[in-house]
């Protein structure tokens, strides 16, 4: 008995070790094999347009990518937008392995998108290196030009010009600027003073220039370099008190911002419980600066904007935050300041709103020209081919610096204002550009024949055909029988 | 491998004979037929639409819209008539105790598993085939691209091993074709639908997840690209679970 239960346990025991030492090597083969395949990918895109390929320049791009890339993308579920944007992230993800992707429902998971930021639906957010880049519209261009944003590692510089008298970076008291140090730092950005008499251009890295309240004037060739600066598509912020123009009134005026010798009065203000010579500005154009932007913003001593009409072709001034229209700029200055009262009159202050904060985008000059001879031989896409895209400067003007100080710059939304400035400054513009071939649609209408076709073809005759092979084969066997 | 040739031919012949093929073949045909004529028709009703807004008009491709979906409709047809063929594979041959005449017979096992696998193969395929005079008719109608019809039915044939070498397993442990039915229809849906699970689970598991589902793999096949990964994941799972009814058939022998 007890030999026999031996046998067969040892039977048993061999054949089922056996097998399952069989199995287990098997598969440790298969998913060796699988490992091997799934990092090294290989494909072919069959589709004539090459949808699920990426161009070459993107391709290079994903290549040098080292660091892991998180994408979120903000669909709602099953739509056809959510396939278009699967198919394009898979795609990426077969060229880089290293980033990875989910698809989160804004509806679904309200909380996610609060935190991102979330306004609409196929909003794509791509984090890596400890950065973040929205997308709003996902193609390959935007997609390719935030992985490049994410990868570049060299922070961003702001330029505070010293020499004038400007409010300093480093000074701690009311009239210091700081709190704008700290909190540009807290934002990534690297803070920088420059001084223009010293250096015959602005410094390559520089991502914004700041002119914060200079109290004596630039001197003509400081004012030369800003002039190539910003023609070149630089970023310049300037700040003026009311009386101290810096001597940039005709640079300004320039490029299309005009600047008086006044200062803003708002009864309003009083009812905040401010000095009538501090304006509040509670309405801002619709700008991307101050998109969904909506906090109260105040001016100790701000002095007006406008906008001249007369400039150069290529110049495109906008207006940013505006004050009440019970406000106006004040002109008579003696009686303000020996009677302490001022009224409004018509014939010398200008009515509010006033203008506190203006933008002026401007083209370079040589660009424009090149641009309406090309238009008129019809050939722009080549030249845009040709010669680099050259960036738009772009000018922020204030009538005011005092905004943005240590004593004023955690009022109301005084700070969200000037960084919002600064961030919307020093955003890239894409860096490259990426043209698809378009699709050409294939509209099918379809005769009243065709259509009957297209029904019985598959549900008519295919089954007869089925039905009918069937009885055939059916009489052969009967009669073999 | 002695014994492949025989028992493919053998099983195709058993397979023609046998009514189960020609009602499987009407019902397949005639629900995918539907699928094709409903997408072609609202591909039509988008067209007319696209006559009046040309943003909507670039957006008109036949391959997207009519291919893609087409293949998918077939994929889930496939998933519900798979079992059906399978059942009787090695089920058949245990009830009617012809099995152990079979394993006797001077042919290796992997021949005769793989036999059967392939003949299985081939029927089902021809009935995916079905699809096609449909597919060249609409071909006439519009421009279609070719190398993705191509893509498609390359897909739908890996997929179809997929689902049968499950099958097989499924028929092999058992003598009773409708269990063995359930079984393959059960573990196919359980494969299929694992991918939906992959919102709730961690990273790791998500992709562990996503990797093992099955109809994840064949989307590529589905819009036009053959990637390797996807072709290699069909033949590995195959391999896998033909790997193991052979295993479980060897067993029965010295389990006795």
């Amino acid at each position: 008995m007890e030999g026999k239960k031996n046998i067969f346990r040892s039977r048993a025991f061999k054949h089922g070790s056996n097998t399952l030492l069989r199995t287990i090597i098997f598969t440790a083969i298969l998913v060796f094999i699988v490992l091997i395949v799934q990092n090294h990918p290989w494909r072919v895109d069959l589709t004539e347009s090459k949808a699920f390929t990426l161009t070459d320049q993107s391709q290079k791009i994903l290549k040098s990518i080292k660091i892991p890339i998180n994408i979120k993308a903000f669909f709602q579920e099953a739509t056809r937008d959510k396939i278009k944007a699967q198919d394009l992230l898979d795609t990426y993800k077969y060229y880089c392995p290293n980033l990875k992707y989910e698809f989160i429902d804004p509806d679904r998971h309200p909380e996610v998108a609060k935190q991102y930021d979330i306004k609409t639906y196929g909003t794509v957010v791509v984090e890596g290196a400890g950065k973040k880049q929205t997308i709003t519209v996902l193609n390959e261009e935007n997609l390719t030009n935030a992985l490049m944003k994410l990868i570049q590692t060299k922070k961003k510089t702001i330029y505070f010009v010293t020499g004038h008298g400007e409010a300093d970076i480093n000074a701690f008291d009311k009239n210091g600027y700081s709190m704008v140090r700290r909190e540009l730092e807290k934002e990534n950005y690297q803070v920088k003073t420059l001084d223009l008499l010293h250096t015959a251009q602005i410094p390559k890295d520089a991502s914004v220039v700041i002119i914060n309240g200079p109290k004596k004037s630039l001197m003509k060739p400081e004012i030369e370099t800003l002039r190539k600066y910003i023609e070149s598509g630089g970023k310049l912020v300037v700040m003026l008190d009311p009386f101290h123009d810096g001597g940039l009134k005709k640079f300004l005026k320039d490029y299309g911002i005009g600047i008086r010798d006044d200062i803003v009065i708002d009864k309003l203000s009083r009812v905040f419980g401010g000095s009538y010579l501090m304006p509040v500005v509670t309405k801002y154009t619709t700008h991307k600066i101050t998109n969904n932007f909506n906090i109260a913003t105040f001016f100790p001593e701000s002095r007006s904007l406008t906008k001249v009409e007369k400039t150069r072709p290529g110049i495109n001034v906008m207006l940013i935050a505006l004050t009440s229209s019970g406000a106006w700029a004040e002109t008579d200055i003696k009686t303000l300041r020996e009677k302490n009262a001022a009224s409004f009159d018509p014939n010398q202050d200008q009515k509010g709103p006033v203008c506190l904060a203006m933008m002026s985008e401007i083209t370079p000059a040589e660009k424009t020209k090149e641009k309406t001879s090309n238009k008129e031989n019809g050939d722009k896409v080549k030249s845009g081919k040709k010669d680099k895209p050259k960036t738009r400067g772009q000018l922020v003007v204030f009538g005011d610096s005092d905004f943005a100080n240590n004593a004023y710059f955690g009022l109301s939304g005084n700070g969200d204002l000037f960084l919002n400035v600064i961030n919307y400054l020093a955003q890239e513009e894409n860096l490259i550009t990426i043209e698809r071939p378009t699709k050409k649609g294939q509209p099918l209408i379809l005769t009243s024949t065709q259509s009957r076709l297209v029904f019985l073809i598959p549900l008519v005759f295919v089954p007869l055909f089925v039905i009918l092979c069937g009885l055939a084969v059916f009489r052969v066997r009967r009669k073999q029988r | 491998m002695t014994g492949f040739r025989p028992v493919y031919r053998k099983e195709i012949y058993s397979f023609f004979a046998s009514p189960t093929f020609y009602v499987v073949a009407l019902i397949f045909l005639i629900i995918s037929g539907y699928f094709f004529f409903s997408a072609v028709s609202y591909y039509n009703i988008l067209s007319f639409q696209g006559m009046q807004n040309p943003m909507w008009r670039e957006q008109l491709n036949p391959t997207e819209m009519v291919l893609r979906p087409f293949f998918m409709d077939i994929s889930v047809i496939m998933l519900l008539v798979c079992p059906l063929l399978t059942m009787r594979v090695l089920a058949e041959e245990k009830k009617s105790s012809t099995s152990e005449l079979l394993f006797t017979y001077p042919l290796t096992d992997t021949g005769v598993l793989l036999g059967k696998f392939f003949a299985t193969l081939s029927v089902l395929f021809i009935i995916i085939l079905g699809t096609l005079p449909s597919l060249i008719y609409f071909g006439t109608l519009t421009h279609l691209r070719w190398q993705i019809v191509g893509a498609g039915y390359l897909g739908l044939a890996l997929l179809a091993g997929a689902f049968i070498s499950l099958g097989v397993l499924a028929s092999s442990l058992t003598e009773n074709q409708i269990i063995a039915a359930v079984l393959a229809f059960g573990a196919l849906l359980l494969f299929w639908v694992i991918g939906w699970s992959r919102a709730f689970a961690g990273p790791t598991l998500a992709r562990f997840i996503n990797y093992i589902s099955i109809i994840n793999h064949f989307e590529s096949f589905a819009k036009g690209v053959i990637d390797i990964r996807d072709v290699v994941y069909y033949i590995i799972f195959s391999t896998f679970f033909l790997f193991i009814t052979l295993r479980f058939l060897e067993s029965q022998r010295w389990r006795g």
